[in-house]
């Protein structure tokens, strides 16, 4: 089992589902020098390194 | 066997065919194929043109909107910056005029330095650096004639590109399985790269490679990349994942779908890609050349056809394999046997059925880092939102930010953040909300803290808990035009504005918050409650509107002053639609990766990248709702407001007419259309 991972009833039934903390949660509670390496890689990947536009830039005589 | 036929859209042009270094691995010198030798050393602006000639008139003959070109040698640098500028110019020009035109380059990076940095960036050549992990590793191939080591001067190109984040691709290795995967991966992680990939050894079933499991080594590889949070993406496990999903693989080692490139020599000679001189002398000819030969009679080549024939041109044993559309029988070269030719498993059969195999039984990774309450992407995808939409979108945007401040903890230390947040928690997040702290912990993490002169160490941490690290305060409520950080849109900022000018803001403003209410009331509370600061920037010199949002910073905007309130309304509005939207794509994928195709969309003459494509439809929908209103009060505006309307429409036809949405943009433009199909 994955740390910080939680189980949650899913659809009303007995079945148990696994929702496993995300980058994102684990930011939002945990001190930022007891975050952990790869839920900031995570982030850094996906914000600092990402291939697609970071800029929306509009210019218009319209 | 015929096969079916497909136009070339990636092209490898040696501009060198001589190297620097003289590797024992490298295909070009050390295999079967010993071509070089008699070719020109560099090739000429006259072939350069001839080959530019050629790649233009197949884009424009087959319509294809955007073609690659890699610079290639030998080694290419060896150009020299003179001849290198005047050749990429004659590419830029030439393709340039038939189609979008990917630049890239792959380097020893030995000569690489500011002068080429600078060329390279002129000409927006994006550059990968081969690298075969630490000095030890390196060591074993990369050698100088005489057998010195590349090792440092390569490691100072590397620099240079990191430097210049922005052509900065990635690193290339070549397996040796006498080299530690994981010593390897933590070499070449620490040099930052965009992107790593990883070449096996050129062998045939004449030559095999070193014996040993290629299969092993990369899942070591893979368990430590993966531990680490895969910080960048690794290019062969993403395409053994993204052919798996039925996807592109985006290289020619793996995948049933990997052949359209082709190689034009120093001489002008059209050629089949490089791996091919490992098999035999002359084993990559087509015997045609740019001068007298098109690209569409390099298509038509046996050799060429049958590259790009799919799985009816594999061997028997791949053909009935499980894995056959992630593997592709690997590199065409790799399946060579001299009396059987290629219809052979690769060499590696048996490494690459491996790691797809491990790799398949693994669950899928996912690139999204976290998500949205349901009922808050459904009000966001509406086209609208409200406060407690965007407070939620804001409250990710400085998880984000804590994640980034955290990984700048962990990389250079900080100890005086760790203490502030200590301290008193909420002022910490307070400080980490503020709209340019994203831009400035991008800056920090991509160039590193010695990197600039901003941001430097302590200087940089004062920025941040300062807030000021003795800048001017801002001129106003909602104006930034001072912070050092606020140049992330892509136009120039304005310099720090004068009494008259920030009053002329202040007062206009004060205008356009009115009109938003009266124009787009159901804009109003998400953008008083998400819009922290408006950054001016320096006005278009032809008068136009100029505006922009920027990923790196949630909850400002950057506008060129207008005295029109009423302008400035309909410009906050369509902003802060790119911040929401932006804000989403942070957490969720909206477009499928590696999604390459271009959509035609009426506000702009140029077929845009998908997620482009969204961003601006996303934008449209809140501009067609504003004029909307104002139609309603005013019938002589109702065509202005047809016009928004039906871009958005068409633009929404546009996204919904492809595979290239996930499931959850899928559902994001659907209720982009439900709002405007209720316009009348």
């Amino acid at each position: 089992m994955l740390a910080g991972v939680e189980k949650t009833l899913a659809n009303g039934e007995n079945a148990l589902a696994e929702v496993a903390q995300t980058p994102l949660d684990e930011a939002r509670t945990t001190p930022i020098d007891r975050i952990g390496r790869a839920a900031a890689a995570r982030v850094v990947r996906r914000v600092v390194r990402r291939d697609r536009d970071r800029v929306t830039p509009f210019s218009s005589g319209i | 066997m015929t096969f079916p036929w497909r136009p070339l859209r990636h092209y490898v042009l040696k501009v060198a065919s001589r190297c620097d270094l003289a590797c024992d691995h490298c295909y070009v010198y050390e295999h079967a194929d010993q071509s070089w030798r008699g070719r020109p050393p560099f090739m000429s602006l006259a072939t350069a043109r001839a080959a530019a000639g050629r790649i233009a008139e197949h884009a424009a003959a087959h319509r294809l909107p955007r073609v690659s070109v890699i610079l290639h040698g030998g080694e290419p640098l060896l150009l020299g910056p003179d001849r290198l500028r005047s050749l990429l110019a004659e590419l830029r020009t030439t393709v340039g005029a038939a189609c979008e035109l990917d630049l890239g380059m792959q380097t020893n990076g030995v000569r690489l330095d500011d002068t080429y940095a600078s060329i390279l960036r002129a000409a927006r050549v994006r550059v990968g650096i081969s690298l075969d992990g630490a000095r030890p590793h390196n060591d074993l191939h990369r050698v100088f004639r005489r057998g010195a080591s590349s090792y440092d001067a390569t490691v100072r190109g590397i620099a240079v590109l990191r430097r210049h984040r922005d052509i900065y691709a990635g690193l290339l290795c070549t397996v040796d399985l006498a080299n530690d995967p994981v010593e390897v991966y933590d070499a070449l992680a620490g040099q930052q790269p965009p992107r790593i990939d990883f070449l096996l050894p050129h062998a045939t079933w004449e030559h095999p490679p070193p014996p040993g499991s290629y299969a092993a080594w990369l899942l070591a590889v893979h368990e430590r990349w993966a531990a680490a949070g895969r910080p960048m993406p690794i290019r062969l496990f993403d395409s053994v994942r993204a052919l798996g999903r039925g996807g592109p693989g985006g290289t020619e080692a793996v995948g049933i779908d990997a052949g359209d490139v082709v190689v034009i020599e120093t001489d002008g000679a059209w050629e089949e890609p490089d791996s091919m001189k490992t098999t035999w002398d002359g084993a990559a000819a087509t015997g045609l050349t740019v001068f007298d030969h098109s690209a569409d009679e390099v298509t038509r080549q046996p050799a060429m056809a049958r590259r790009r024939g799919g799985i009816e041109a594999l061997a028997a044993t791949c053909r009935a394999c499980a894995v056959v559309r992630q593997c592709g029988g690997g590199l065409v070269a790799h399946r060579y046997r001299p009396g059987a030719g290629f219809d052979n498993p690769s060499v590696y059969c048996a490494d690459l059925k491996e790691l797809i195999m491990t790799l398949n039984a693994q669950p899928a990774p996912s690139a999204e880092i976290g998500s949205l309450p349901a009922e808050v992407f459904e009000r966001i995808a509406s086209g609208f939102g409200d406060a407690a939409a965007v407070e939620e979108l804001a409250s990710a945007q400085l998880a984000i930010n804590r994640a980034l401040v955290a990984e700048i903890v962990a990389r250079f230390g900080a100890p005086e953040l760790v203490e502030r947040e200590r301290a008193d928690p909420a002022a910490f997040d307070r400080m980490l909300a503020r709209p340019y702290v994203r831009a400035w912990a991008v800056r920090c993490l991509t160039d590193g803290p010695a990197g600039r002169p901003e941001p430097s160490g302590k200087r940089a941490v004062r920025w941040l808990t300062d807030g000021s690290a003795g800048r001017p305060e801002p001129s106003g409520k909602f104006l930034d035009d001072t912070d050092p950080f606020r140049d992330v849109y892509g136009f120039p900022v304005a310099g720090a504005l004068s009494d008259e000018e920030a009053a002329a803001w202040a007062a206009v403003l004060d205008d356009a918050w009115q009109v938003v209410a009266t124009d787009a009331p159901e804009h109003l509370q998400a953008l008083r409650t998400g819009v922290k600061a408006i950054t001016p920037l320096q006005p278009a010199p032809d008068g136009t509107q100029r505006s922009a949002t920027s990923r790196d910073a949630f909850g400002a905007l950057g506008i060129a002053y207008t005295p029109d309130p009423h302008e400035l309304a309909v410009l906050l509005v369509h902003e802060f639609q790119h911040t929401k939207l932006g804000a989403v794509l942070d957490l969720i994928d909206l477009v499928e990766e590696g999604a390459g195709e271009r959509l035609r969309v009426g506000w702009r003459p140029d077929p845009r990248p998908v997620e482009a494509a969204l961003q601006g439809t996303y934008a449209h929908l809140g501009i067609a709702g504003i004029w909307r209103r104002r139609s309603e009060r005013d019938p002589a505006l109702r065509p202005r407001y047809g016009m928004y309307r039906d871009w958005t429409a068409a633009a929404l036809d546009a996204l919904r007419g492809g595979d290239w949405l996930t499931p959850a943009g899928e559902r994001f433009v659907a209720r982009m259309a439900e709002t405007v199909g209720g316009w009348s």
